[in-house]
């Protein structure tokens, strides 16, 4: 917590609190233990479960993505031919492996005028047995996680199921098709589920087992780190690597300073969490930075609330601006992908652009999105080493920064590089890990999130929210660091796919 | 902070309800018919052929990702140099 943080100290604020047993016997590593537990025996079911004629199914792949590339270099992507090409590609892939845990992980669908569709999948299937499935084992392993950090565990299963059915509520808000559109997230509405009872009729004293912010946002955020895949982050070359990897830490930590020499804000980590959603991406950056500098609870729901709103309006006036400028789709998409927050409405203001505009666009964001584990990792020892030290006092010692170190990010770190690897070692493994991640630890850290977000609207008061925008001071902090950040990403852009690699722009239209 | 603070029972559940039928008002009614709309339908039904789940927080939650993907490393097979090279450096014979 900051040491010049005038609002009231309370530990239990915090996104990330230390009940340390051992290093490892508590809420950061059995976040690890947990997460790990998942990853694995989901490799391990998935990799026994491979079909016996894969060597076929590899040979199928390989020859689709051959005549898809001949067909494009021939026409062009953009023809009907080659995206019917790309996407039997894309169906060959995905027969590489089989996930039998698959249906046991469901999420909820869509729905415009009737909620019950929200319950049934695509095929018209219910995925309420998939809900059941993301009920018990989410409610098994949290209460196995308190169980052996000591913690009574009696009342947690009822204390979960209300948790988890007021989660399930707010992504049944969130799946309506309109609010899908503007990309206003389930965050937000789970913050609202759990708001609205915690502000009218108080949240109860037994529910309040399952009121476990910290341990979902951890246990979620060892589970991203299957998502953040570092091969991916050559993706769109050198271009793509210095739009990305260049200039949103250059916001990041310029618009930081801006916020603790200029504007004086009261709390460098909300100060450091808006930096992060602004400029790395959105809600998960936000949730990642929060446990990682040790952010408020409120704090973390400012900074989504705010991103959240300018995402909005940026997803729809900046496509506008681009087509009334001229720019190329590649230019333009570049700069949709290194400047709006939300991977989502990235991509759908990408794709107002067209097909080369949303594969730029979400390619750029995609690249982007893998900052989150170095920028995470990079909080977390710039807070451990600089912001905690006493002040005057002398250079924390190794031990000390050991101590302090969140361990959940060494987890996020570790699962990162291991299914890094896994996805870079044949179409095989990149099938088998692929479903792992797409099937099981996306949709549960999904969940996990959410009742993350339902826990901190129950343990909060709008009163106390609202005292964090007096001044205005994070508003002035973030359209400052936007308009940086929307500067130094067209300049770059600019420079790397127009002037420098011009080719690209060919090579992605081809 | 106060988590458990405990407004009077009766005014707290009368304003828990009076909120519910708000968002009952506001999901089922105003949201649907804005749905309706051509404009917004349209914006949806193009998200949806595209594969874009605009509330999407990662790149592995667009289902469209997998074809984009596809698409940008078919660029690489096809002419990887382009990402890499700078254009004097890449030959005479290239495009």
């Amino acid at each position: 917590m900051s040491d010049i943080n005038p609002l009231p100290a309370d530990p239990a604020d915090d996104i990330v609190v230390s009940q340390s047993v051992s290093a490892f016997n508590c809420e950061d590593g059995w976040a690890i233990w947990l997460g790990a537990l998942i990853l694995l025996g989901s490799l391990i079911v998935v990799w026994f479960s491979r079909p016996g004629d894969v060597d076929r199914r590899m040979g199928a792949v390989v020859d689709l993505q051959t005549r898809a590339d001949e067909l494009a270099a021939r026409t062009g992507s953009g023809t009907k031919e080659v995206k019917q090409l790309r996407a039997e590609t894309d169906a060959a892939k995905k027969k590489l492996a089989v996930n039998p845990i698959a249906p046991w992980m469901g999420k909820l669908n869509s729905w415009n005028a009737d909620p019950l569709k929200a319950f049934l999948d695509k095929s018209g299937k219910s995925v309420l047995p998939g809900l059941i499935g993301v009920w018990l084992v989410s409610m098994v392993l949290f209460a196995l996680g308190r169980f052996a950090m000591g913690q009574p565990i009696v009342a947690f299963p009822p204390a979960f199921t209300v948790v988890f059915l007021l989660a399930v509520m707010a992504q049944v808000l969130a799946g309506q098709e309109v609010i899908k559109y503007y990309n206003l997230e389930y965050a937000l509405w789970a913050l609202l589920v759990g708001l609205l009872i915690c502000n009218t009729i108080g949240t109860p004293m037994w529910l309040r087992s399952a009121v476990q912010t910290e341990f979902y946002i951890k246990t979620g955020l060892v589970l991203l780190g299957a998502e953040v895949l570092i091969n991916r982050l050559l993706e769109l070359g050198l271009p793509g690597v210095l739009t990305s990897w260049f200039v949103t830490p250059v916001v990041l930590i310029t618009t930081y300073l801006f916020g603790q020499k200029v504007l004086r804000m009261e709390s460098r980590s909300l100060n450091m969490v808006i930096c992060a959603d602004m400029s790395v991406c959105g809600v998960s950056a936000a949730i990642a930075t929060a446990a990682a500098c040790k952010a408020k609870k409120e704090e973390l729901s400012l900074a989504i609330g705010l991103s959240l709103a300018f995402t909005v309006v940026m997803m729809v006036v900046m496509p506008a601006v681009i087509q009334a400028m001229g720019m190329s789709q590649v230019l333009g998409g570049a700069w949709i992908g290194g400047t709006i927050d939300s991977t989502g409405a990235v991509a759908a203001a990408g794709a107002m652009l067209g097909d080369t505009g949303l594969a730029v666009a979400a390619t750029v964001k995609m690249i982007q999105n893998i900052l989150i584990g170095v920028t995470a990792f990079g909080v977390a020892v710039y807070w451990v080493t600089c912001i905690e030290k006493t002040p005057g006092g002398p250079r924390p010692s190794l031990h000390d920064i050991w101590r302090r170190f969140p361990k959940f990010v060494l987890g996020f770190v570790a699962i990162s590089l291991v299914f890094s690897l896994l996805q870079s070692r044949g179409l095989e493994s990149q099938a088998v890990a692929g479903t792992v991640t797409t099937d099981v630890s996306s949709v549960l850290r999904g969940w996990f999130f959410c009742l993350a977000f339902v826990s901190i609207g129950l343990e909060t008061n709008f009163r106390e929210l609202s005292r964090y925008l007096v001044g205005g001071k994070p508003i002035v902090l973030y359209v400052c660091g936007q308009a940086l950040n929307l500067a130094l990403s067209l300049a770059m852009a600019w420079l790397m796919f127009e002037k420098v690699f011009p080719h690209v722009a060919d090579a992605l239209a081809k | 902070m106060s988590p458990t603070r405990l407004p009077s029972d009766r005014h707290g559940a009368l304003r828990l309800l009076a909120a519910c039928l708000v968002i009952a008002g506001v999901w089922f009614v105003l949201l649907p018919e804005l749905g309706r709309m051509r404009a917004v339908r349209e914006h949806i039904e193009r998200n949806v052929r595209n594969g874009i789940d605009p509330s999407a927080k990662f790149y592995t939650e667009l289902p469209g990702m997998p074809l984009i993907l596809e698409r940008v490393d078919s660029a690489h097979r096809r002419d990887g140099a382009a990402f890499w090279t700078l254009p004097q450096k890449r030959g005479a014979g290239q495009p």
